[in-house]
Parts: structure tokens; sequence; C-alpha cells
């Protein structure tokens, strides 16, 4: 086998996707960006790589000796025995990346992003990079073969206990060589921070709150509508417009009104008094946040709304509202009580808001048009909202800042704010990036440009795209309940069991902390005497260390683990990313370890009795 | 003669120093290293060219050494820093150890 039949056959075998979308990209004869690139030898057995990139040439390698570079410029990296992501700007010859690789902890993670498929394929054909590509710690994503991996990686792998300690690099000379593509690296790599910190403030807020929610919501399986049956009964082609409260929907809510009947009016909860002030009644409306206010839905005429919920949403709105539901997400407990009876779905991701939520199941209903209306994501004056309405969002001390306008200036904005911005625009991407027939107009007439959408006043986009009657509500009649009586029955007893789980749980968590806090007494007298003795011949930190194992298997693959999560870790998330930070001293990374290790547990074990109480009405 | 031997190979020392800092990217750095060489290169090359008016049977070629700092300023002009890392590791330091072992 050559190089690239190697390569290939690794790569098929190791990185599937990868592979897919390199044997799709030759079958769609796609263009790359054109990259020059030459050789030379020199005086060692590697030879140095040089890209002419619009008459510019850019040397990657030293000339004289790349093997003795590589090593001198990998010197610069020390990682340590925990959980650590490197994202590294740059394939080239991979010659930088072997010796990186070398250095590398058991428990990193290596993502490489290489901008250029054309130098993704020379290094293919050209190089062994057969260490690098059957290495489990190493992720390849070439941008123009698959611009969303990146993003996808950075999710699956950063989290708010690592992003610390993540480590960025870049190959030599990449960034003069792809400048756009190094502006979008680091994008993504602020934009994922952003996200953990979002994700890190709702959860503290909202932990405790979240559970309880869900297991209040539970009544409503029985009869709900899930998100694949809604998807069935309402054609693509029908134009939806997703109705938000930014403060331009005062200018055009009259305009509604023809639209109706002519495609699909979500509104999220805190548009809806304002439809329903002008007695527009849309198709369906939505609320995912745990704390939101009833009042949006005391109106009578709400419950005549088909309701799209999320399981966490307030349960006192889900109660008031005695129409139809529609679940909007699946995952965490929910998820695995649907799987008792192969009715979970992927994760959708919400987004952080309503209105992403909203725009976040248009993606899933697969439909073509989507206009955006009242999506402002900026001030006008003071006002927040629609109707002149000021108010303060939880992820405010992110920072306010000026974004560019929709009439080409600049608008202030909010930390909330900006992130939504940032995820609309990142999920059109993904949309124009997979290939997906889907057009997004933003028909808003103000706010914040989001970049991406297609801008029409509301007039103009009705006029366009609501030809064609339409009749929501006469289709939504066509759509049963997704569960069976029979299905449902085996989640309520999925649900019972989860009592049992806690109980077991709970027990084995008090034997948990006392072998973490035994193993923490006996490292930290190592560490006085300065002993430097393998934990397996310790006797007490062998013992908890598969303690530890046992029991997080055993609660990992408990129906009710995702509640106790979240209970847990909220409250914890400070302390336990201190312990998780490296101390460059392996005896003290194992005291902090086991220290985390039994901070967990203790917030888990009043999580059980939390739960537990909360359980009992099942 | 030994304090100049000395001077050369502290200078080979900041040229290695230096040359790290560039492979590794490490640009401020670098640069601020790269001062440092320039104030040495100029004492040593001064040095140099005095004992070879003295010494004309020396063994080393002035203009060599000339030729080699030349191309290290064009890479540093052109903003190359492998190039420039590559000038001073594998041919202004070499040269200037060869040069040391022969006085």
């Amino acid at each position: 086998m050559n190089y690239y039949e190697n390569n290939m056959e690794l790569l098929r075998r190791f990185h599937t996707q990868l592979y897919h979308k390199c044997n799709t990209f030759a079958l769609e004869h796609r263009e790359t960006a054109p990259v020059q690139i030459d050789e030379t030898n020199t005086k060692e057995s590697e030879r140095s790589m040089t890209l002419t990139i619009g008459g510019t040439s850019y040397r990657l390698n030293s000339a004289v000796r790349p093997v003795s570079e590589a090593e001198r410029w990998a010197a610069q990296f020390q990682f340590g025995v925990g959980l650590q992501v490197v994202s590294m700007f740059g394939l080239g010859n991979g010659l930088f990346l072997h010796k990186l690789r070398e250095k590398l902890g058991n428990h990193t993670v290596l993502l490489i992003y290489e901008p250029s498929a054309a130098l993704f394929f020379y290094a293919m054909n050209h190089y062994n990079l057969a260490a690098l590509l059957q290495d489990p710690r190493i992720h390849v994503i070439v941008d123009e073969l698959d611009p969303i991996a990146f993003r996808e990686k950075l999710i699956q792998y950063v989290d708010f206990f690592n992003m610390q300690q993540q480590v960025v690099s870049v190959h030599p000379q990449y960034e003069k060589c792809f400048p756009e593509a190094y502006q979008r690296f680091f994008q993504r790599l602020q934009e994922n921070d952003e996200r953990i910190m979002v994700n890190k403030n709702t959860l503290a807020r909202f932990s405790h709150l979240i559970v309880k929610n869900t297991l209040e919501n539970l009544w409503i399986l029985p009869k709900l509508t899930m998100i694949e049956d809604l998807r069935k009964a309402i054609p693509k082609n029908v134009p939806v417009i997703i109705v938000s409260a930014g403060p331009s929907l005062d200018k055009n809510m009259e305009l509604l009104r023809s639209a109706k009947g002519h495609s699909l009016i979500i509104c999220v909860d805190t548009a809806i008094k304002y439809m329903l002030q002008q007695d527009i009644l849309p198709d369906l409306t939505i609320t995912i946040e745990p704390e939101k206010p009833i009042e949006h839905y005391q109106e009578e005429r709400c419950s005549s709304i088909p309701l799209v919920c999320d399981i966490e949403a307030n349960p006192e709105i889900v109660r008031l509202h005695s129409g139809r539901k529609v679940l909007y997400d699946c995952r965490g407990y929910l998820k695995n009580l649907l799987a008792l009876v192969n009715k979970d779905r992927a994760d959708i991701g919400s987004g952080g808001s309503v209105a992403t939520a909203a725009f976040a199941l248009c993606y899933q209903l697969e439909f073509e048009t989507i206009l955006l209306i009242g999506q402002d994501l900026a001030y006008t004056g003071e006002s927040t909202h629609a109707g002149g309405i000021a108010s303060e969002g939880i992820n405010k001390e992110i920072g306010q800042e000026w974004v560019e306008s929709v009439e080409g200036g600049q608008v202030r904005t909010r930390g909330d704010w900006i992130a939504y911005l940032r995820w609309f625009e990142n999920a059109i991407q993904v949309i124009k990036d997979t290939g997906k027939k889907m057009r997004v107009i933003d028909a808003t007439e103000g706010g914040a440009k989001i970049k991406g959408t297609e801008l029409m006043t509301l007039k103009e986009a009705v006029a366009v795209f609501c030809k064609e009657k339409f009749d929501f509500s006469m289709a939504f009649e066509q759509v049963k309940p997704s569960l069976t009586a029979n299905e449902f029955q085996q989640i309520h007893q999925g649900i019972r069991k989860s009592r049992q789980e806690l109980q077991k749980i709970r027990k084995a968590i008090e034997q948990g902390i006392k072998s973490c806090r035994e193993a923490v007494k006996e490292l930290d007298r190592m560490i006085k005497l300065n002993r430097r003795i393998e934990e397996a011949k310790l006797p007490l930190t062998a013992k908890a260390s598969s303690q530890v194992k046992e029991l997080n298997r055993m609660s990992e693959a408990a129906l009710v683990y995702p509640l106790l999560n979240n209970y847990a870790v909220a409250g914890i998330a400070d302390e336990l990313q201190r312990l998780s930070a490296d101390t460059g001293d392996s005896l003290k990374n194992r005291v902090n370890y086991f220290k985390k290790t039994c901070l967990a547990y203790e917030a888990m074990a009043e999580a059980c009795v939390g739960i537990e109480a909360m359980l009992e009405q099942y | 003669m030994q304090e100049l031997k000395e001077e050369i190979q502290a200078l080979s020392m900041k040229i290695s120093a230096v040359t790290d800092f560039f492979y590794q990217q490490k640009e401020a750095e670098a640069y601020q290293g790269m001062e440092l060489i320039l104030l040495s290169v100029e004492s040593v090359t001064g040095q140099l060219f005095q004992y070879k008016q003295k010494h004309p049977e020396a063994p080393f070629d002035q203009s060599q050494l000339i030729l080699v700092l030349t191309e290290a300023m064009r890479a540093m002009e052109a903003r190359d820093n492998v190039l420039l890392a590559d000038t001073l590791e594998y041919e202004l330091k070499e040269l200037l150890l060869e040069i040391e072992a022969g006085l």
C-alpha cells in the first residue's frame, strides 16, 4: 500500500465521518482553494514544505533541520494528567504534530484543524500519517471538507471543568497562509467558551428548578405529541413565522393577520400577549424556560393554541394550559425514560432562549422558509421588548456592546443577546454548510444584523411567501398522541424504579465518601514524607480508586442519573473546576481528584434525598 | 583572545535561545532577544575584523560572515522567522563556532 491508501484505510477505520467527507468531496469534484505546495530536501530525512498562496511563499518548516525544529517547537508544551483539550491550527506535513503527539498525556485530546483540503490531501498522499491517524487521542478536522466538525468536537470535549486548561497552538506560518480560517478557528473557540459560560450560568441558576420542573411535568407524557409526529403533519414548504417579543414587534404586528392561514405562526411565550391583544391567534406557542412567568399564559384563549413545551418549562404554565402539547426536546432523564419504549430522540439543544428554541424546532421540522419577526437582539432606546418594556437578562454580566444593525449602523446589545445572535449565525451557517434547502428571512425591520439571513420587510415577506392557504389546526387534528397507554405504563414503571435507584446510590455513596477521605489522608501523608509510591501499593487509595470506578459506573447507568447530576453539580461547579486544575504534581493531583470526588458525592447524596422526595408523587 | 572566544561562545548560546523562541512562535521574546544578539554580533564582528587586520593569515573569511549577516537581516526585514532562525542557528552560529575553534 502507498501512503495514500494506508492513510485512507486508517481514516476509514478511525475517522469515519472525515473518511466519508473525503469520498463525497472526490465524487462531487469540488474545487479546493488554490495552494501551490513545494518541498525541498534538508539535512535530515524529512523534507521542508513551502506553500505559495496568491503569489506569496510561506516556508512551513526549517529548510535545514525540520525535525530538530519540530522538537524544539514541541518543547514548550507540558500536559497534565487530566482531560485537556489541545486545538492545533494546521496539519502541514505532520512533522510538528508528530512531535506534539509524543508529549500528549493519556487523557489529552488533540484536535487538528486543517483549513485546506488541498493541503490535507497532499499530506495524505506524500506522508506517513499513521501514528497520528490511529491515535485515539487525536481528531482530524478539515475545514473545507467538514466546516461544522470543529464546533462539534469542541462541544464534545470542552466543558466547564476543562475549559481553563485548553491549549491552543498554531502551526508555524499558518496564520499568514490562511488568515480567514485562522480568524474562524479562534472565533469557534471563543464561541464555545461563551456557550459553556452561558450554560453554566443557566444551570447554576436553575439546577434544582430543572429537576423539580421535569418531575412535575411528567404527567403530560400520555397525551403529548413528539416532534417526529408533528413533522409528518406539516408540509415542509409552508412558510413559518417565528414571532419574538423584541421592540420592533410593535411596528408590524398588524401584518401578521394577513399571514394567518397562509403560514405556520409560532409565537414565543413573551410575545403571545401582544398577538392576543390584536386578536391574532398564533398556530403554535412555545415555552422552554423553567421560570417563565405564568402571566404570559393567563389569557383563556392560550389553551386553544397548541403549546410546544420543554419538559423543564414552568410546570404552572404547563398545568394552566389545558390544550394539546408538543414535547420540545428529549434529553437527560426524559430521554432515558423514553428509551425504555424506544421513543428517545437526539437532543435538539435550545440555544439558550425561547426564540432560538423556536428556530431549532423549525430546523427539526425541516421547514424551507423561516421568517423572523420581533427578533431584535438589541435595544430600541432603553426598551428590550415590545410594548416599550425594559427587562434585564440573567447573563447580562457577560457584557454590553455595540453590534452591526440591520440598517447598517451600530446598535446596542447585551451579553445574553450576543450569545443568541452568535447562536443564530452559527445555526444558519450550519444549515448552509450541510447543504440544507432552507431560507432564513429577517423581517424584524430593526435590531442587530443576523449574518446569514436575508433582509425583507414583513410586508414584502408575506407577499412573497404567504400565498398558499394552510390550516394548521386541521392538519394537527390528524396527529395522535405519540405514546400508547402501554408505553406510558412502561415509562411509569421506570419512574418508580428511579426511587429504588436513588436509595441504592445513596447507600453506595456513603461508603464512597468514607473511602475517598481515607485515600486523601493516605496520600497527604505520602506528600508530607516526600515519598513517591505507586498508587497500587497504597492500600486505602487503591481501594478508594476501585470503589469510585464501581460507584460511578453504577450511578451513571441509573435512569435517574441526569437528574442527580443536574441537581448536584451546579452548586459546586467552581470548586470542582478549581480541583480539576493540574498542580504539576501527580500525587497532589490525586489528592485533588479524591477531594473532588468526595465533594461530588456529598452533593449527590443531598441530591438523592431531594429527588426522592420529589418522586413521591409517582 | 580568550575573552573573544568566550564572547563567541556566549553569543552562540544566545542564538540558540532566540532560535528556540522563533521556532516556538514566541515572536515578542524572539525579537527582544534579537536586539541583544545584534549588540553582541556588532561587538564580536568588530573584534574579529580587527583581529583579521592584524593577522591576515587567520583562517576565516570576513566576506562569508558579512554574507550570512546580510541574509539574516533580509529574513528579519521580511519577517520570515523560520528563515531567520535557520540562518542564525545553522549558518551564523556554525560559522562563529568554526572561527572560534580556529582562533
